[in-house]
């Protein structure tokens, strides 16, 4: 389809509107490896439960330029339209 | 007709498949670019006579497809790699292929006016690509058919 | 055995938080049974096997192969618990040592930070490693009381089903057996759980989790084990959401690291299984009790 389409209108500007369920989910990866920030509560019963600080990507920012790096290199960011000062798609 | 033997087509496995509908939305993804289970070229639906037991209906890209025989515009071709496709720019909506074939496997996109069906998303479905369980996979012609023949045995046995 | 066997464990994005009890009890399981599990430092979104693959496959495989990558670095096999991680990183496994060129060019954008992808460590799931590393029978020295009497249905998920040769379904069956409890093998144990409904028709997905609870309820089950956080999540909230309706669904759920804890000894406050929303007491109850409700 999106080919044909090409095809017919070659000036036409390439842009992939995301439908609203995905959107969230590569808004998330390309902000921070959708590893979600903790709310305190569950901080705290880490804590409690003795199984150490998360160590995963929203507490590392080495690891979240690392992705956001590799989505700029593959043009990912463009293909969705990410705006990185909101940190969110455009459209 | 030539030796279709080694023509790619897509197995539907009843045995594996769990309902979750992801191949349609997959399949609306691909071709329409939005979620939507109405506007997918396959369908999964709950099989009426077997409980947690679904049926899939996809286009089997027929050795002599009757979708084409039907057509008054010439707007389906079936290509030297056997897929059976419909040219929208050909397409006047008439709905004869939605009629004829006989899993009515062509559907009218009431927006656009003209008949869509599955195109094998060149050479590779999505449907199969996602799916979470291997229910949908793409098999040669030959070794489909005779999966399908095991398949009927061993429904057939149960039910005895 | 000597030393510890090391192995990384990836948690995907539900474990570390909203499912906290699964990763608190996998680690003590691991560790009650001479496995150390290592955190991976830095690791990502695996990423999902849907939405991130169907509009960025490429970003897709390369945070896959990054995260394997990074477990590679501690030299140690990988497993996670989640189907979904599992599906992704297997498939990127698979990838990418059967296609070289995207091997390479993958390596090229994680050589940038250091990373390389070398493929020489395995990507297991937690059943393979409780059953083929650990072995059945170490499992089965552990155990200093069982779950006597409780009706558990299985809850499998879909995706360990996509490589026949592995027989994840038969291991975890045989795995939940060893508790001592009673396998409610059911017709729906197929069927999906409605996570992937969510993405468009939420009252389609509700009507999905209703028909596989009915059948639990049909058939008196007690509570619901599985390894999947996505089934986790869909069958719990499912059945608040349909309280919500005025139904009265109480099955709780569980990990499967959870009921083994329970059964090597450890309570349940150890692992923090008071974060169920469900009432998760009656199980224990019941099993203490030797079956009796």
């Amino acid at each position: 389809m999106s080919e044909d389409q090409d095809n017919l209108y070659p000036l036409r500007k390439k842009m992939l509107k995301l439908p609203a369920a995905y959107k969230g989910a590569i808004e998330e990866i390309l902000r921070e490896g959708m590893n979600r920030e903790l709310p305190g509560f569950f901080e705290d019963e880490r804590e409690n439960l003795d199984i150490g600080e998360v160590k995963t990507a929203w507490r590392n920012e080495e690891a979240q330029r690392q992705i956001q790096e590799l989505a700029k290199t593959l043009g990912i960011d463009e293909k969705v339209a990410f705006d990185w000062s909101k940190k969110k798609i455009k459209y | 007709m030539a030796d279709t033997d080694d023509q790619k087509v897509l197995f539907y496995d009843p045995e594996l498949c769990s309902g979750c509908s992801y191949c349609m939305l997959a399949c609306s993804y691909e071709h329409f670019k939005v979620l939507d289970y109405e506007l997918s070229n396959l369908w999964i639906y709950p099989d009426p006579q077997r409980p947690f037991y679904y049926i899939g209906i996809h286009c089997s890209h027929c050795d002599d497809p009757i979708c084409k025989a039907a057509c008054p515009a010439d707007a389906i071709i079936k290509g030297e790699d056997g897929i059976v496709n419909i040219d929208q720019n050909k397409c006047i909506g008439c709905r004869s292929c939605n009629i004829m074939c006989p899993i009515s496997v062509p559907w009218k996109n009431l927006e656009r006016r003209v008949s869509f069906k599955c195109d094998f998303c060149k050479g590779d479905p999505k449907c199969a690509k996602f799916c979470p369980t291997g229910a949908i996979t793409v098999k040669t012609r030959k070794e489909a058919r005779e999966l399908a023949n095991k398949l009927i045995l061993k429904v057939e046995a149960k039910k005895k | 055995m000597t030393e510890a066997k090391k192995i990384a464990f990836y948690l995907g994005c539900a474990l570390p938080s909203a499912q906290l009890f699964g990763e608190a009890a996998g680690k003590i399981v691991l560790k009650d049974l001479g496995v150390e599990p290592l955190d991976i430092e830095g690791a990502t979104c695996c990423p999902d096997p849907e939405i991130s693959r169907t509009v960025a496959p490429e970003l897709w495989v390369t945070m896959a192969g990054r995260n394997i990558a990074l477990a590679e670095k501690m030299d140690a096999d990988v497993f996670t618990v989640c189907n979904g991680c599992y599906d992704t990183l297997t498939h990127a496994y698979h990838m990418l040592s059967e296609d070289e060129q995207l091997n390479k060019k993958v390596n090229e954008n994680l050589m940038k930070f250091g990373i390389q992808y070398q493929g020489k460590h395995r990507v297991l799931h937690a059943i393979e490693v409780l059953y083929d590393v650990i072995g059945l029978e170490r499992i089965k020295k552990q155990i200093k009381r069982k779950l006597t009497g409780v009706r558990v249905a299985i809850q499998y998920g879909c995706r360990i089903r996509l490589n026949p040769k592995k027989e994840l379904v038969r291991k975890f069956r045989e795995l939940v057996a060893v508790l001592g409890c009673e396998v409610v093998d059911l017709e729906s144990d197929r069927i999906c759980c409605g996570v992937p409904m969510m993405y468009k028709d939420q009252k389609k997905a509700l009507e999905q989790t209703k028909m596989r609870l009915d059948d639990m309820v049909k058939n008196k089950v007690d509570c619901i084990v599985l390894f999947c956080p996505a089934c986790y999540d869909r069958l719990e909230k499912g059945q608040l959401e349909l309280n919500q309706q005025d139904a009265d669904y109480d099955i709780p759920v569980f990990n499967y690291f959870e009921l083994l804890a329970y059964c090597f000894g450890h309570e349940p406050d150890e692992f923090g299984a008071y974060l169920h929303k469900l009432d998760y007491e009656k199980i224990f109850e019941k099993a203490q009790s030797g079956g009796k409700p």
